[in-house]
């Protein structure tokens, strides 16, 4: 036998970066609508060792996309370890580890969304049913970064109500205290406003996430529209 | 001894293997700059577009964010795509392709900058600060046969007012030399803006 064995054949994948999907305008960006930008870049907390920031703000008729982002300043002690646990909010007890950085949108109608929200069974339970969640949505669509710097791309659904609109972040572990930043929410509307369609019907195409993305049937979902598991 | 021997620490110096930027060839590590949303439509045909969508204002530069789109329904991949890049998927990458978006900049005082030239390399020793304006490009982040792609470029130094000109021109698109003018005076005020981080 030799020592290194040949390879499987690799395992069939469905050949399509769409396929059909459940749900509806909450799972991710339309896959034909180039986006809006808004004029937001800002330092959302700063400690000695770590600076937070937001950037890239990139809104949709239906909802936007943020980069959120750590900077870690000269001679901060952040390792791998570090990295690892901003992506495990809840230690074995169920408690949320200090050192897990909160991040969430409160909006002027006093709704929010959190991305705590996602460690509820409720929650994940709701969003693989594809049924309409009943508050707003923050949803890590993609994370990359290195020793220095680490980015969070979330998703935010829907489009806030106007009036104010705030980013709020809590990091105990690297003590940043409760944190606001309130933005006018006519910065994301009008930015959605600039959104633009591509191709294709609106309301059908989005993306959930990755490289691939989703048809929506016009009907309710059933079985045969299923996502493979 | 032991047959197993514990690494010597790791030195503490790496940080300093990297030379340091000089400012024409990109924005301070801890410049966080300012966005100017312009959603600006350069070039167009019937089956794309190429947009400067916004601009960040920095200290001593500005980064030109493009999209380049095809207005189509991104095509079928076969089975063997999935397992290996089809022949010509990264021509959008080589400047001599009809598929590479050619983008350029000019100054109002003449100077001009392409894509299609070879960036100066910064990250020698020393390097001789550019004659002229200078495009750092990030050959872009999506792929030509995906939803598009997206193409951020370092422009130095800043422009001078009243204009900037941007050219595009994307023949596998059928998108020919175009161009629009961008008022340059907003750009500048906007980095009062710029926070540092």
């Amino acid at each position: 036998v030799e020592f290194f064995q040949p390879l499987p054949p690799p395992r069939p994948r469905p050949a399509h970066p769409r396929r059909p999907g459940f749900g509806g305008p909450w799972v991710g960006p339309p896959a034909n609508v180039l986006a809006g930008v808004a004029p937001l870049r800002f330092v959302l907390a700063r400690t000695d060792t770590a600076v937070v920031t937001v950037t890239e703000v990139h809104v949709y008729p239906n909802g936007f996309e943020l980069e959120l982002t750590v900077h870690t300043l000269d001679g901060a002690d952040f390792d791998g370890r570090w990295f690892r646990l901003l992506h495990e909010p809840l230690d074995r007890t169920g408690a949320v580890r200090p050192e897990f950085l909160r991040f969430g949108l409160s909006f002027a109608d006093g709704r929010k969304a959190t991305n705590l929200d996602s460690t509820t069974q409720e929650w994940l339970t709701a969003l693989g049913k594809g049924e309409p969640p009943r508050e707003p949505l923050l949803r890590l669509h993609g994370a990359q970064g290195d020793g220095r710097e680490y980015t969070f791309d979330y998703w935010a659904w829907p489009l806030p109500p106007p009036g104010s609109l705030s980013f709020v972040c809590e990091w105990p572990g690297v003590g940043v205290p409760l944190t606001r930043y309130d933005v006018d929410a006519e910065e994301i509307l009008a930015a959605s406003r600039q959104a633009r369609l591509l191709w294709g019907e609106e309301g059908r195409f989005y993306r959930p996430g990755g490289g691939s993305y989703v048809v929506l049937s016009r009907s309710e979902p059933d079985a045969s529209t299923e996502e493979e598991t | 001894v032991s047959f197993f021997e514990l690494p010597p620490e790791p030195e503490e110096d790496d940080e300093e293997l990297e030379p340091p930027r000089p400012v024409w060839a990109g924005p301070a590590s801890d410049e966080l700059g300012a966005e100017v949303p312009l959603h600006l439509a350069i070039g167009e045909s019937d089956g794309a577009l190429v947009a400067l969508q916004s601009v960040t204002a920095y200290e001593h530069g500005l980064v030109l964010h493009l999209a380049a789109r095809a207005k189509r329904e991104p095509a079928e991949p076969t089975e063997d795509d999935l397992h290996s890049f089809p022949d010509g998927h990264f021509d959008y990458l080589d400047p001599r392709s009809p598929k590479f978006v050619r983008f350029g900049v000019q100054f109002a005082d003449g100077g001009k900058a392409t894509n299609l030239e070879p960036v100066p390399s910064w990250w020698e020793d020393d390097p001789p600060e550019p004659q002229g304006p200078v495009l750092i490009g990030d050959p872009g982040s999506g792929g030509y046969e995906g939803p598009g792609t997206d193409l951020d470029y370092w422009l130095w130094p800043l422009p001078p007012p009243p204009g900037l000109r941007v050219v595009v021109e994307w023949p596998e698109e059928g998108i020919g030399e175009s161009s629009a003018e961008v008022a340059v005076a907003p750009l500048l005020e906007a980095r009062s803006r710029n926070t540092r981080i």
